[in-house]
């Protein structure tokens, strides 16, 4: 069978190499057990040392057998070929193949062969000795030879004989034999390792030697990294390499290394290679004995790049991979002016994408860490954006930089690398097609609307036109003049400088947007004349031309030519670099380095039209800077987002990007343009929406509500609201309307409330008060919800509730990183108190009024902390008492003693003594502007007030405090009525009554009373009621037909009706009863009695009265059949008996001397009316008074 | 040899709360622009080197072509981050030290709400001094 021919050691290295085992096949047995050999392989598990001597199983390990007579292995035969370069391909095992079945045979023939083979070369080697007996005399005879050979050529140490018996049934001897070849591999393995290592220790010993070659050195090692990986020693391979590179960095980074060329300048080599270790003959290198630095290393790195693919690990060929592409391009970057055009900027970008490519299809998310995942992504992200920058450079210098946004990401890229520096920038093309074609490019339209708010960056870190001509062939020949001129041009003349600066000196800054068009042609035009005495410099379109020209005759790489060769296609290799890039940042977490490229994808959507995709992801990019408050950076996207959404009449998301132009900084945006913007909502909201919009305005308009307590409001009342607005738009803004919620807290229902404000307010920048009506509301607290103001179709909403002015004062929104709580403390704006009673009205005396006499009443009006503002009384009397209901009532404060005296609750007394205190404090709920209105009353005199048809009205300074109404009522005695008490009717006190009752004429009050009491009173007659008038007092009394006179007493009810509150909204009623009494209870006795039919009356009148009273006159009114003794009048027996004083509670006894008069005498039946009139003895005044107070009492 | 050098302190919810040029470098307004750019790009690899390391100086963690970018964090998560150019590790961590010292002050501040931006012109002046001498 033929054998493959053993590949040329150049070409060997395209292909991993197998391990070869030599076959000497002694007695043409191979092809018999060849198959169950190669069957066997890869070996399943072999044990191998690695380089660190430790035993390493190693699965699959791949070997070729060879027999001896092939042409290869002739060739690599000691002696012929260096044992260096080629030692590691020798045969690792030597099988010899024998069989034998005679012993005479054996010892004669075979024997002295096999000895001359083992003996002949230092090589291991075992004998496999194969059987074809089939008889049983012959397996005899085999196994004797066998066991001859054992004896012959194994030894205790090491078996190296094995039998195979053709026919046999056994197959386990196979794995005996995968064994041994495996020892003899690892026995050869260990011997050409550990001889190569020697000879690498020595010559990197003498690495420091003048005539040291690294040639030699990368022979040897390399030798060895091959025969770790045919071993399948990967990991020992690489290292190998690892150290390579690293000494091959010593020496050509020495300071003394001999400068060999650097290479690069064959056809093709714009093209990395840096996973393609075969596009250069290396081994050439070796050879030839130089090695070019621009293809070795990237040779070195697409070795460990397949050994690190072969090890499974693509994520780190990627990241071995990434810092390779940075380094080489650094070392590019020095070289650059012996290399063509921009080799530097098209390797990069080859490399990355070869990179990206070859890992990501290697690459498997599922068997490794999540962190390596991460990392893996974060790389092929870094790799993409790194092409994407150089794409975007070559780009640039091509003249397609209009096309490329002028964003803070792509300006940082681009003005912060240097334009290239080749030795000689290329010439003009032949056809100036190209030159007219670069003319034709229009300057980018400056950005309308909003756009204008965009910084314009700077793409390019010099002018690209002064870099071109200093570099011109014509220029730079050495001509010392010329020099000097382009010297004073540039102050910054060195390529350090010129990165560090990146502001042109002689040219005004503001002209560079990108390409400096009307920088160059306005710039310098002494320098430019001066120029021209020798060769015109070349103007910008002809730089681009220029450059076109010779990077598109340069470029290897088909997809990066097609990309330069037209605008469309730029934008298309841009826009797949981009949007790849920002795919593998948002995998790997990073999400902000992918929302600045998402950004860049929608700059391209933007200029191709498509908005609808550009306004997605140029929102994505405004809610990061956005929510993380970069204010610089979101004023560069922003603006365009704004631009997308009016463009798609998105006028919802156009207005609210205006309002979120509003609440930046005030810095990027100047007061102009924040008022045109402003203008601009308005001018939208009052026309040419077609649907209302809603904006959230809460970064623009905050508010709070005042200060300090809270409203307090009783239920049901209405009130107002004081809210403070801060708004944050630059000019007055005029809203239709402003309404807020109310939230009440710690209910789940009954959510919210809504207020308007009083009058449709104009807010100013900064800080307004804005008043809010409130309607009456439930009971509960109430906080702040939402402000909404309208401006024709627009809503604006704020949620900001501000809980600090210091934090708003600034007209910013609130902090809202608070180290301490996360949740805000609400404060509560508005209580709204539970239904409880408001007002209590009591009389002040209830008992012991006297029958028939204007009697004054007092009600206790006492607010309960609740203002009674505007109240009315209505007073309205029940049946048989008169009322006068247009009088002159009387409103005194009600003193704490007094209350005290009417046994009040405590409570009373509190309130009564918070509002003093509130009063001395002069700080009042809702009565700052009335306080001095309260001071103002005399609190000793009782103020009139007119009071018509029952109704008074209290004064304002009776709202807070308990007053005592005095209003006059006449009770009427009537039988019906009239209730008896059995209980004690004694006074218990004496009744209180108005200080000081002003003077006023007593006809005044008493007439109409009089004329009321005449009307009802049936058993007053004209005679008695003039007397009454006369004598102030009238009592009556009946006897009753059991002869005694008992007094009597009378429930009167008054009606006392008060409207109150809000616009008279509350109404308290209450029927209060007045018990009704007359001054003397009656007893009558007869004394003695004549025989004539005299007899002596006496009548005791007991005093019901808390007061001293004098009697003026008595008069006894017999009826017929009784007449007066002596014909008096009526008058007691004895007549100075009167006037008679009668202390309070005390009894006297009037003695009347009467007889039967039979003349008008009825039988046996008699009645006696008593009618008695008293003036009352008041010594203190001499007016009348109805009730008697406990000074008087006191009096003698 | 003029030097650029761009500090901000950001808070833990990302936003910037004070910012300054403090390189001696001739001012350029679209630098700061791309200072910050860089700044806030690189807050993605400070969340990632953040949990790897007890120090609060986080040392290098960014470069953007000549420019790097350090960072030192706080306890409470707020990140001084200083874009520099030069190399000078120990004047960074001291400067960082010294700025931490500065900023605990200002939040001893009661009238500072942590998290705010910081407008106090002291803390401008101490942090620029603070430049002067460590970077």
């Amino acid at each position: 069978m033929a054998t493959p021919p053993l590949p040329q050691p150049a070409v060997a290295k395209k292909s991993p190499e197998r391990l070869i085992v030599a076959i000497e096949d002694v007695n043409d047995l191979w092809e018999s057990i060849r198959g169950n050999l190669e069957a066997r392989v890869p070996f399943k598990k072999a044990s191998l040392n690695n380089k660190a001597r430790n035993l390493v199983l190693v699965d699959k390990l791949v070997v070729e057998f060879v027999q001896t007579t092939d042409a290869r292995l002739r060739r690599g035969l000691p002696g012929e070929q260096s044992l260096l370069s080629y030692g590691f391909r020798r045969p690792y095992a030597w099988l010899i193949v024998v069989t034998c079945d005679d012993l005479d045979e054996y010892k004669n023939l075979l024997k002295p062969r096999l000895k001359t083979i083992v003996q002949a070369e230092d090589h291991e080697w075992f004998i496999v000795f194969v059987s074809k007996a089939t008889t049983d005399s012959a397996v005899k005879i085999s196994k004797r030879v066998y066991s001859r050979i054992e004896g012959d050529f194994s030894s205790k140490k090491r078996e190296r004989c094995c039998k195979v018996d053709l026919h046999g049934p056994d197959t386990s001897v196979w794995e005996e034999i995968e064994l041994k070849i495996v020892e003899c591999i690892r026995y050869s393995l260990d011997r050409r390792v550990q001889y190569y290592e020697e000879e690498v220790r020595k010559l990197s010993e003498n690495r420091f030697m003048p005539a040291w070659n690294f040639c030699n050195f990368f022979t040897v090692k390399e030798s060895l990294a091959f025969m770790f990986e045919m071993a399948n020693l990967r990991e020992d391979a690489l290292r190998e390499y690892d150290e390579l590179e690293q000494i091959y960095s010593e020496t050509v980074n020495a300071p003394h290394a001999n400068t060999s060329a650097f290479g690069g300048l064959d056809a093709g080599d714009d093209c990395a290679a840096l996973l393609d270790g075969t596009r250069k003959p290396v081994s050439q290198f070796a050879a030839d004995g130089t090695v070019r630095e621009f293809d070795f290393r990237q040779y070195l790195f697409s070795r460990q790049a397949s050994l690190l693919f072969n090890l499974l690990r693509p994520a780190e060929v990627s990241g071995r991979g990434h810092s390779f592409i940075i380094l080489f391009a650094k070392i590019l970057t020095q070289h650059e002016k012996d290399l063509p055009f921009c080799m530097r900027e098209i390797w990069v970008i080859t490399a990355c994408l070869a990179l990206v490519k070859a890992t990501s299809r290697r690459f498997s998310a599922a068997i490794v860490t999540p962190d390596t995942v991460k990392d893996f992504y974060r790389l092929q992200g870094d790799l993409y954006s790194y092409a994407r920058t150089k794409l975007m450079r070559l780009a640039d210098l091509i003249g397609y930089g209009h096309n490329i946004e002028t964003s803070p990401c792509n300006s940082a890229a681009l003005s912060m690398l240097p334009w290239p520096r080749p030795a000689v920038w290329p010439a003009l093309p032949p056809d100036i097609s190209r030159v007219q074609a670069k003319e034709q490019i229009s300057p980018p339209k400056l950005s309308e609307g909003l756009g204008r708010l965009r910084k314009q960056l700077s793409l390019s870190p010099t002018v690209l036109l002064r870099e071109a001509n200093r570099r011109r062939a014509s220029l730079s020949v050495g001509n010392l003049a010329e020099m000097l001129d382009l010297s004073r041009l540039s102050l910054k003349e060195s390529p350090a400088a010129d990165a560090a600066d990146s502001a042109p000196a002689p040219l005004p800054p503001s002209t560079l947007p990108d390409e400096p068009i009307s920088g160059a042609h306005s710039s310098s035009p002494e320098v430019l004349q001066k120029q021209n005495s020798i060769e015109p410099p070349m103007k910008l379109p002809e730089v681009q031309a220029a450059a076109e020209h010779a990077l598109l005759t340069s470029i290897s790489d088909e997809t990066l030519r097609m990309a330069l060769s037209s605008v469309e296609g730029f934008e298309d290799f841009f826009l797949e670099l981009t949007r790849a890039a920002a795919d593998n940042f948002h995998r790997s977490w990073r999400k902000r380095h992918g929302v600045v490229l998402d950004g860049e994808v929608a700059a391209v959507h933007y200029r191709r039209g498509a908005l609808d995709a550009a306004a997605k992801l140029y929102e994505k990019v405004c809610a990061l800077y956005g929510s993380e408050g970069w204010h610089a950076l979101l004023v560069q996207v922003l603006p365009r987002l704004s631009e997308c959404q009016k463009k798609l009449s998105d006028w919802a998301g156009y207005l609210s990007s205006c309002i979120k132009l509003l609440s930046l900084d005030p810095g990027p945006i100047s007061n102009e343009d924040r008022s045109s913007i402003q203008a601009e909502i308005v001018k939208l909201a009052h026309g040419g929406l077609p649907v209302p919009v809603s904006l959230d305005v809460s970064t623009l308009i905050t508010f709070a509500a005042r200060g300090g307590p809270p409203l307090e409001l009783c239920e049901g009342d209405p009130g107002t609201l004081m809210v403070t607005v801060w708004s944050g738009f630059p000019d007055d803004i005029i809203m239709d309307s402003l309404s807020l919620t109310l939230v009440t807290t710690f209910t789940a229902d009954e959510g919210t409330k809504v207020v308007k404000s009083v009058d449709a307010p104009v807010l100013q920048p900064g800080k307004n008060r804005v008043l809010m009506t409130l309607p009456p509301q439930k009971p509960g607290s109430y906080v702040l919800g939402v402000l909404t103001g309208h401006i024709g179709q627009v809503k604006l909403r704020s949620h900001t509730y501000c809980t600090t002015s210091a934090a708003s004062s600034k007209g910013g929104p609130p902090d809202s990183d608070d180290y301490l709580s996360n949740e805000k403390p609400l404060r509560t704006v508005l209580e709204v108190a539970k239904p409880r009673a408001l007002v209590e009205i009591k009389p002040a005396i209830t008992k012991g009024l006297l029958f028939g006499e204007p009697q004054w009443v007092g009600l206790i009006v006492r607010p309960l902390n609740y203002s009674l503002e505007g109240a009315r009384v209505h007073i309205s009397t029940g049946p048989n008492l008169q009322f006068l209901s247009d009088q002159t009532a009387l409103l005194e404060v009600s003193k704490p003693l007094l209350a005290e005296a009417n046994a009040p609750s405590s409570t009373d007394i509190d309130g009564m003594k918070t509002f003093h205190n509130m009063l001395e404090n002069g700080d009042s709920l809702n009565t700052d502007d009335n306080v001095n209105g309260i001071l103002d009353y005399d609190t000793d005199m009782p103020q009139h007030l007119l009071m018509k048809d029952g109704s008074v009205e209290l004064p304002d300074w009776a709202r807070m405090v308990a007053s005592v109404l005095w209003v006059q009522v006449k009770a009427d005695s009537d039988d019906t009525l009239c209730s008896h008490f059995s209980g004690d009717p004694h006074l218990s006190s004496p009744p209180p009554s108005p200080k000081k009752v002003p003077l006023m004429s007593p006809d005044s009050q008493i007439k109409g009373l009089t004329t009321a009491s005449s009307a009802n009173g049936p058993h007053a007659t004209a005679d008695s009621l003039h007397e009454s008038l006369q004598h102030g007092t009238t009592g009556q009394g009946h006897v009753l037909p059991n002869g005694s006179l008992v007094s009597r007493f009378g429930m009167k009810t008054l009606k006392v009706k008060m409207e109150f509150g809000v616009s008279r909204s509350r109404l308290y009623e209450r029927t209060i009863a007045l018990q009704f009494t007359h001054p003397f209870r009656i007893s009558t006795r007869i004394v003695s009695r004549g025989n004539d039919g005299r007899f002596l009356l006496q009548i005791t009148l007991n005093s019901q009265l808390a007061a001293a009273v004098t009697i003026q006159s008595a008069n006894l009114l017999l009826q017929p059949g009784f007449a007066h003794v002596n014909n008096h009048e009526g008058h007691p027996t004895p007549a100075w008996l009167l006037p008679l004083s009668v202390s309070a509670s005390s009894e006297c006894a009037l003695l009347f001397a009467i007889r039967s008069d039979p003349v008008t005498a009825k039988d046996g039946e008699y009645e006696v009316d008593y009618h008695a009139a008293r003036r009352v003895n008041r010594s203190s005044n001499r007016i009348l008074a109805k009730y008697f107070s406990v000074r008087q009492l006191s009096e003698p | 040899m003029s030097s650029t050098a761009c500090f901000v302190i950001v808070s833990r919810n990302d936003s910037p709360i004070y910012e300054s040029e403090v390189g001696t470098a001739p001012k350029k307004d679209e630098a700061a622009h791309l200072h910050q750019f860089i700044l806030h790009a690189s807050l993605d690899i400070v969340q990632d080197v953040v949990w790897n390391t007890n120090n609060m100086f986080l040392k290098l963690v960014d470069k953007f072509n000549d420019l790097l970018v350090s960072v030192y964090v706080t306890a409470g998560h707020t990140r001084l981050m200083l874009l520099h150019d030069s190399r000078n590790e120990d004047g960074i961590k001291n400067f960082f030290q010294e700025v931490h010292e500065l900023y605990i002050k200002m939040l001893l501040n009661p009238l500072y709400v942590p998290g705010s931006r910081i407008t106090s012109p002291f803390f401008d002046t101490r942090v620029r001094a603070l430049a002067r001498k460590y970077l």
